[in-house]
């Protein structure tokens, strides 16, 4: 019986040790496009996109399982693969990209920070600079680690929109019905909408950045099964945070018609939490996503470019030993910045349409990974089984179709 | 044959492969390369044929390729050509060289390979350096014409990073799953643990193993000792505990303390109950030592003599003796009650009379540290006195072990920091 107790004590302790890639990844997810879309999804159409939620899930646990899978069993970034197993042209092209759906990413981190910087009065050509300016410093520092373990910590502030949403008193049967009952739309801004939202849950970074994440940890094959438990905790968790902020944004904001053109409208769904202070609360949130994104994206787009074409990388190393690497990241950040600062530029609109971007980029990466995590040299036994193919299959032609229909309905 | 002289081979990829007859067989698909010296020379030709067929022939079956348009011409009917297999130790140019990693041994550096260069010399095709530049990156999107064009609008010139063949060796990609076959790393057993170590940091973890399980067991143990700790505690997570065990034995008793305390509590002691006795009964005295104390990180192996020894009597000792210890700086005399009486350099030692009595060679009161004394204080003792070992006593002034300055060059990097 102490056996049995000391056995479960041991693995549970492994578990927490393997934990981590998949929940962070969730957290990086939520960025300031993230809160942008699902708050404006919410405003726009009320409850009835909620249901998307639910294939989203399903959708983010399939492919984030596959990148984390490929990741413990080959040990190698996915730019690494592609590279390896599709050659030079391809990987190029891919990561050509890659730089532009993040470029549009990070642009909607700087201008989550002017976003709520404004709240607090700041007008966006100081905070945007210093934002910038600090990323940099956080980059080239070599602590970026120290910082986004603050910022993960600071995600907790994800609660309030949980706990706004009790507050708000929405109508809990039309809730779950719209969760459960998906509610179909072919107009431009609903097909639009819906690929914001897969676009920013489901983004082709985060696969880059999960798998490199489960690399680096080191978790071993034989620990895999604790990182599928990470990955749908994670995929969950990251799903509950949409559904709450898409739904209180649903209860107070769509009622009144409220259109979110910037980031205080946006602050407004968490009034029935903080009353008047819920343009405070949303603008620390919206902030600490924006500063956490803001570093990340512009890092691991410059790491995996350069892994997959072959250029020196690492935070440690200076100008003069890693050109590419430092050049890209800094490249990022000062052209991410620079649109931000412009009071003309509409924001959340930006934002979103960086999300549909990515949601378009994603499919080809997709293809890319069930073609990677199919090969019997790569990935040995662990390859994947005839159904989970099938439903992976079934995905990437669920977002093809979908970006084809946003291409066509935009003639 | 009629050859080019030099020609990348990215630039053969896809192109058309002629019969004797000049009937379209296929495309060219990939060579086949077989480690010769410092080269790597053409074996066979893999094709994939007009009905989609992959197939390999003998490199003597090319009659020539030529070169505008690239194009490729075998010397016999389609009917004659005769699909063969390649051998084991043999490699594949677009699988194991192009767009894959390999090692550079002479810069001890991973880099990932843009394009290959391939010489024709007397009959025979060599792969002789591998491209990582930028420039064979942009032949690859077939952007090179037009990047040159450029550079010389401006006077620049835009040269090939270029990697000789002798500096080249493959990492096993592809054959992850099939381990039991080792590539031809001759070049990676010649170099310095140190730079193996370096090495390492750039591969991942499957690459580490199947490199440090090519090594000899002594130079993979040295290796280990070098490596970031991070990535020793990965890689030691991915070895048997008999493998363990026997590279500890081979590293001085500090040094295996070192890396024997960076293992799990459990596994520490599975180990060590395996270990050779002799070795374990040392690491376990180290390990009685708090950490940060002299006694934690000196050496157990020492040199130590009578006083009543002459200086002949001891370099007989040592030529016998010696090789156990890792460092032989200073030889420390002992009396017979192992109480330290005094230290005399190796130097001292060569150049007086063999007769001379050791105890007549000590100068001064020998410098030593206490086992319990904090480590800052042996470095104290360092570089006050500029010495490269120093001893270590218990009480009553008992020789115990020596700390050596590699010992303490990794604390004075901290402290630095």
């Amino acid at each position: 019986m102490i056996t049995f107790f000391r056995q479960k004590f041991r693995s549970i302790l492994t578990m927490f040790a393997v934990i981590g890639p998949g929940i962070i990844a969730a957290a990086v997810g939520n960025d300031a496009g993230g809160i942008a879309t699902y708050s404006s999804v919410g405003a726009d159409f009320g409850y009835r996109m909620l249901w998307v939620l639910v294939p989203i899930t399903i959708l983010l646990i399939i492919v984030q399982e596959m990148c984390a899978r490929m990741g413990v069993v080959s040990a190698k970034g996915l730019s690494d693969l592609i590279r390896e197993s599709y050659g030079a042209k391809v990987t190029f092209y891919i990561l050509i990209g890659l730089l532009l759906a993040n470029l549009s990413t990070i642009f909607s981190e700087f201008a989550g920070i002017a976003g709520s910087m404004e709240i607090f009065n700041v007008p966006r050509y100081i905070s945007v600079p210093i934002g910038a300016f600090l990323v940099w410093i956080f980059i080239t520092r070599g602590n970026y680690r120290r910082v986004e373990k603050i910022f993960l910590a600071a995600a907790v502030v994800y609660l309030a929109y949980i706990i706004s949403g009790f507050l708000a008193k929405p109508d809990w049967s039309a809730v779950f019905h719209s969760t459960f009952v998906p509610s179909l739309d072919f107009s431009r801004p609903y097909i639009m909408a819906l690929i914001g939202v897969v676009g920013t849950t489901i983004t082709p970074w985060m696969q880059f950045y999960l798998q490199a994440s489960v690399v680096e940890k080191g978790v071993k094959v034989e620990n895999y099964r604790y990182t599928k438990i990470d990955i749908v905790l994670g995929s969950v968790l990251s799903s509950m945070v949409a559904f709450f902020i898409m739904m209180v944004a649903g209860a107070t904001l769509h009622p009144h018609g409220i259109h979110i053109q910037d980031a205080s409208d946006a602050a407004r769904a968490l009034a029935p939490l903080a009353g008047n202070s819920a343009e405070i609360l949303f603008a620390i949130g919206l902030l600490n996503a924006s500063l956490l994104g803001a570093m990340i994206v512009p890092l691991a787009t410059s790491y995996y470019i350069c892994e997959g074409l072959g250029f020196e990388s690492g935070v440690s190393k200076t100008f003069r030993e890693a050109p590419w690497f430092n050049g890209i990241f800094t490249a990022l950040i000062i052209l991410g910045a620079i649109p931000a600062l412009f009071p003309q530029t509409p924001l959340i609109k930006v934002m979103i349409m960086a999300q549909v971007i990515n949601g378009i980029l994603l499919a080809p990466i997709l293809i890319f990974i069930i073609l990677l995590i199919n090969k019997k040299w790569l990935m040995g036994e662990h390859v994947n089984k005839p159904w989970y193919n099938f439903l992976a299959g079934a995905a990437v032609l669920i977002l093809i179709t979908l970006s084809i229909i946003l291409t066509v309905s935009s003639f | 044959m009629a050859f080019f002289s030099e020609i990348f081979f990215s630039t053969l990829l896809g192109k058309s492969v002629y019969t004797l007859d000049e009937k379209y067989f296929g495309v060219f698909r990939d060579f086949i390369v077989r480690r010769e010296g410092a080269n790597f020379v053409v074996t066979k030709v893999r094709i994939r044929t007009s009905v989609g067929k992959r197939m390999i022939i003998d490199w003597k079956d090319l009659h020539s390729i030529e070169a505008d348009p690239i194009t490729l011409k075998l010397k016999k009917k389609s009917t004659e050509i005769l699909p063969i297999n390649y051998d084991e130790d043999e490699l594949r140019l677009k699988r194991d060289f192009l767009d894959q990693q390999i090692i550079d041994t002479e810069n001890h550096r991973v880099v990932r390979v843009n394009d290959l260069k391939i010489v024709a010399l007397k009959d025979e095709l060599f792969m002789v350096a591998a491209d990582i530049g930028v420039r064979g990156l942009l032949r690859r999107l077939g952007l090179e014409r037009l990047a040159l064009g450029v550079a010389e609008t401006f006077h620049r010139s835009f040269q090939n990073v270029l990697i000789p063949s002798k500096y080249i060796d493959p990492l096993p990609a592809r054959i992850r799953h099939d381990i039991t076959l080792t590539v031809a790393q001759d070049q990676l057993k010649q170099m310095h643990p140190a730079d193996l170590a370096d090495i390492m940091l750039d591969l991942d973890n499957f690459e580490r193993l199947s490199i440090l399980q090519s090594l000899p067991t002594d130079v993979m143990a040295k290796t280990i000792a070098e490596l970031d700790p991070e990535v020793r505690r990965l890689l030691l997570g991915k070895l048997k505990d008999e493998t363990v065990t026997k590279l500890l034995e081979r590293l001085a008793p500090d040094t295996a303390k070192g890396i024997v305390t960076e293992l799990p509590k459990r596994r520490m002691y599975d180990i060590l109950e395996t270990m050779k006795s002799g070795e374990a009964q040392e690491i376990r005295e180290l390990l009685k030592f708090k950490a940060d104390t002299a006694g934690s990180i000196m050496n157990t192996e020492i040199v130590a003599f009578p006083t009543t020894f002459t200086a002949g009597e001891a370099l007989d000792e040592l030529r016998k003796k010696g090789q156990q210890a890792e460092h032989i700086f200073y030889l420390y005399l002992v009396d017979r009650e192992g109480i330290l009486r005094g230290a005399i350099s190796l130097r001292a030692l060569i150049f007086v009379d063999p007769k001379t009595e050791l105890i007549s060679l000590v100068r001064h009161k020998p410098i030593f540290v206490k086992i319990k004394e904090h480590v800052d204080v042996v470095v104290e003792k360092f570089t006050k006195y500029n010495l490269i070992a120093i001893p270590v006593v218990g009480k009553d002034r008992v020789l115990k072990g020596v700390i050596t300055v590699d010992d303490i060059l990794p604390l004075l990097r901290e402290n630095a920091e």
